[in-house]
């Protein structure tokens, strides 16, 4: 689930073009879309997957 | 008080108080103050539990140049600095890659400063005098850029009253007293007053923004008007420097010292949690709506330059003075723009003040007690302030770009941490070798006349790459 997390990060980049929706440009509705999408992400690892990041240790 | 100072009479009262109750939490840490210690002194006994150990992560991660810096970036580059809100949340990713595995080591060992873990894993005085050195030189530029935009910000507000030099003497005073009287403990209460601050200053001026200036969709016509570059179509470079960006973040902000005590300082693995979950949070609710306010702000103040962008929130509600109570929220907005600023300030001065007091002097002086090591931490943060004081005071300009340069160093102790908690084999000498590859070719394109961006990267990705590299083949092949 991290690991999915780094592919959300790199979908946050600006790919869309720049038609104008609500005053603001297309590709900032997708960015900002994938960035609350990791950011949901990141709290579901934090509570449900911080074992599994822990592992074992020492 | 001349009559340009932006604050009322009952605003200066405010900050006063406001100022004097941070003295008072120090007296107040002191007193809750367990033993004299260096854990107790540095860590606040690691006892913090949800509350405080949130609002001071937030509060230190939220500096003034996210509150004034970061709407200038926006003012400036429009939408393309919604990266901002994406590189925010990406730090607590890169906390997740070592944090749960750190966290209970730095339990077990009781680890005070990052130079604790880096000695602990290496077992390499050289390495962990590198990473101590690294980590100081990017926390003094914290302190430093930190200390220059609170001189600006007194002499702004109360219109020359306070000049620059002595906002900067005054605040740096009340930080140094707070600091040295409860430590980290009064470092975090005044933290979580001041991470209170900066989230509802936000919220409150967004809401004045929104109904006095209009929605984003209310203001198309003036933006195609007056910012038709807001709307032009993303270019390859622009999306290769969001990618930078993002590394550059991603690995340097994320193993801050203070940051990384914070951490050490967590009650337990619960409230350790529940406060990076919040942290993921808050970039939706503090650094977009601070975009949102500069970019609706950059289609009624068109034409600023780069230090008038820096006030834009300001101006926008300097214009509204004529509503009632507006007095209010500009002394909010101040008061915010302050309390992010100390709490920056004071953390990093922590951070530096135990990194050499545990870090420096404790390995030449093994003998010294824990009273003597607390006493001398708390002279050397009085020095460390009265230094920076006077370098941000008298720094030239012309070697002001030094010191922005930090991150793209600071970068290059992540491989340290991030590997050195998955990889029990991974030898000093390949994080040494790596360390030293990727700080050099970092160097080697930002202080001669080599691009500082080469290929649209930043240097210290590239140098981070490198960095990587030779850990890895140093690892693969002499192991």
């Amino acid at each position: 689930m991290f690991k999915f997390s780094f592919l959300l990060l790199l979908l946050t980049i600006p790919f869309l073009d720049s038609t104008i929706y609500y005053g603001v440009p297309l590709w900032v509705f997708a960015s900002l879309g994938a960035t609350t999408l990791y950011a949901i992400t990141l709290v579901f690892v934090i509570e449900k997957k911080w074992n599994k990041l822990k592992g074992k240790h020492e | 008080m001349n009559n340009d100072a932006l604050l009322s009479e009952g605003g200066i009262w405010f900050l006063v108080i406001y100022l004097v109750s941070l003295i008072a939490i120090g007296f107040a840490g002191k007193f809750a103050s367990k033993e004299e210690s260096l854990k107790d002194f540095y860590l606040g006994g690691s006892g913090f539990g949800v509350g405080v150990l949130f609002l001071t992560m937030y509060a230190t991660q939220y500096s003034g140049n996210s509150l004034i810096g970061f709407a200038g970036s926006a003012y400036r580059n429009g939408w393309f600095f919604l990266v901002g809100v994406t590189f925010m949340i990406a730090i607590v990713a890169g906390y997740l890659l070592y944090a749960p595995k750190l966290y209970p080591i730095s339990k077990k060992h009781n680890f005070i400063t990052i130079g604790d873990y880096i000695n602990f894993r290496y077992n390499s005085q050289l390495l962990t005098y590198i990473v101590v050195g690294i980590s100081i030189f990017a926390l003094s530029n914290y302190m430093l850029t930190n200390l220059k935009a609170i001189g600006y910000i007194m002499e702004y507000v109360t219109g020359g009253g306070i000049g620059f030099s002595e906002g900067i003497i005054f605040m740096s005073i009340i930080m140094v007293i707070y600091e040295t009287l409860g430590g980290m403990r009064s470092v975090a209460w005044t933290d979580a007053i001041q991470g209170v601050l900066l989230f509802v200053g936000v919220i409150i001026i967004f809401s004045v923004v929104m109904i006095h200036y209009g929605t984003l969709d209310s203001n198309t016509a003036l933006f195609l008007a007056n910012q038709p570059d807001l709307f032009k179509e993303i270019s390859l470079s622009n999306q290769i420097t969001w990618v930078s960006v993002l590394i550059l973040i991603f690995f340097g902000i994320s193993v801050y010292p203070q940051a990384i005590q914070r951490i050490y300082s967590a009650k337990n693995e619960i409230t350790l949690r529940r406060s990076l979950s919040l942290m993921v949070i808050m970039p939706l609710l503090t650094t977009l709506p601070l975009i949102i306010i500069a970019i609706i702000g950059s289609a009624h103040f068109s034409e600023l330059d780069k230090a008038g962008s820096e006030q834009i929130i300001l101006l926008m509600l300097n214009k509204l003075t004529h509503i009632e109570g507006m007095s209010i929220v500009i002394t909010l907005f101040v008061a915010a723009a302050v309390a992010a600023i100390m709490s920056t300030v004071d953390s990093a001065m922590l951070a530096i003040a135990s990194l050499f007091t545990q870090d420096i002097y404790h390995k030449r002086n093994p003998q010294a007690s824990q009273k003597r090591l607390t006493y001398i931490g708390k002279l050397f943060s009085w020095f460390i302030m009265a230094f920076m004081v006077v370098l941000a005071i008298n720094l030239p300009s012309t070697i002001w770009w030094l010191i922005q340069i930090k991150l793209e160093i600071l970068v290059h102790i992540a491989p340290a941490i991030m590997l050195g908690v998955h990889y029990k084999n991974l030898s000093y000498k390949s994080i040494l070798y790596g360390l030293v590859a990727g700080v050099s070719f970092t160097l080697l394109f930002l202080l001669t006349p080599l691009p500082s961006k080469p290929f649209g990267f930043h240097a210290g990705v590239i140098g981070l790459w490198i960095n990587f590299l030779v850990v890895y083949f140093n690892h693969r092949y002499k192991s």
